[in-house]
């Protein structure tokens, strides 16, 4: 018996794309252009209060904002998917508001239409908030983790060695504490 | 005999100051250039560096100077003609921020204070050829609060709104 490849109803998109942890490829470039410009401040960092000469330690700091953009992206990520549901269900009771104001008039659509649309609104609108509350938030807690790791736990080191654990421990613990469920 | 050498003796020492070379300024024209230190992150003791000009109107060049900083008496540098430099150097508490006179002798006026300083006096009594008043307006000791630790309270205090945040959605 043949198997009859059935396409996939818009719903059932959504559905699969709301319970994936895969992200479109213009998420995926923001991700990774915020996580870049991110894991670039400690550059600046550790060459004008450290002291540390770019030109020496150039492979050095190449090497470790890769590893940290990274696991910064994979910590955008991963919150995002976490935060997508909840922000969905705070703002569904708006957005159904809305969406059903716009097409309240429109007498040729089904309801199943209505609830499509509203369903995509919701979706579109859960993962533009999340996107970016997600950056907003391991964006904030990256940098405490820079600030203490660099100025206090790890100040009497040597500046390089200060650079890769600081930057290592921020970015891995960041990576860490995005795969919470809480 | 004994009145030969008595007379001898007498006529040694009444022409004996007329060898000695006493060169002594007279109405003394004085530039005076100042540098203290003024910041105490970065040195151990506070310097103070005083710089003079001194131009004699009787033509006087071949000055011995001498200077009373804090009490003691140290010879000028010579660093040009007519030029003098003295400096000394305490810790940052025991030089605060004020006016420090600094008097300058020539021989005659260092003999004079160490005679008056034997006899137990202090040897302000005499009077210095020009003094030169050092202002110093005390050092920077640093920020009372370290930048790093404004940096962290803020970092911290943007995070924890984030966090708060983050909770509310999630609950």
């Amino acid at each position: 018996m043949a198997s009859r490849k059935q396409k996939l109803t818009k719903e059932e998109e959504l559905l699969l794309q709301d319970f994936s942890r895969n992200v479109s490829t213009k998420s995926s470039a923001l991700f990774y252009g915020n996580s870049l410009i991110v894991s670039a401040i400690p550059l600046w960092l550790f060459w004008r209060i450290h002291q540390m000469d770019p030109y020496q330690s150039g492979i050095l700091f190449a090497i470790m904002t890769a590893i940290s953009t990274y696991l910064v992206s994979y910590a955008y990520r991963n919150v995002k998917f976490v935060l997508k549901h909840k922000v969905a269900v705070k703002r569904e009771e708006a957005v159904t508001r809305e969406v059903m104001k716009k097409v309240a008039d429109d007498k040729k659509m089904s309801k199943k239409e209505k609830d499509e649309r509203i369903l995509w609104k919701k979706n579109e609108v859960a993962d533009y908030e999340a996107t970016t509350f997600s950056i907003f938030y391991n964006n904030a807690l990256y940098l405490v983790l820079i600030i203490l790791a660099s100025f206090y736990v790890l100040r009497s080191l040597n500046p390089n060695v200060n650079y890769v654990l600081s930057v290592a421990s921020a970015s891995g613990l960041l990576a860490l504490f995005s795969t919470s469920t809480k | 005999m004994a009145t030969s050498t008595k007379i001898l003796a007498l006529a040694v020492l009444a022409v004996l100051p007329l060898l000695m070379n006493a060169s002594t300024c007279i109405g003394p024209q004085v530039t005076s250039n100042v540098y203290t230190t003024s910041e105490a992150s970065m040195s151990i003791s506070t310097v103070f560096v005083v710089e003079v000009a001194v131009k004699c109107n009787n033509g006087e060049k071949d000055l011995l100077l001498f200077a009373d900083v804090n009490g003691h008496m140290v010879p000028a540098t010579q660093s040009g003609t007519g030029k003098f430099q003295v400096s000394w150097s305490d810790e940052h508490k025991k030089l605060p921020a004020g006016t420090y006179g600094v008097r300058f002798f020539d021989e005659e006026g260092y003999n004079a204070v160490r005679k008056e300083k034997r006899s137990g006096t202090d040897g302000s009594a005499v009077t210095p050829i020009f003094t030169v008043n050092v202002k110093h307006s005390g050092t920077w000791t640093g920020p009372y609060v370290q930048t790093e630790f404004v940096a962290t309270c803020v970092a911290l205090l943007v995070w924890y709104m984030a966090y708060r945040s983050k909770s509310f959605l999630m609950s």
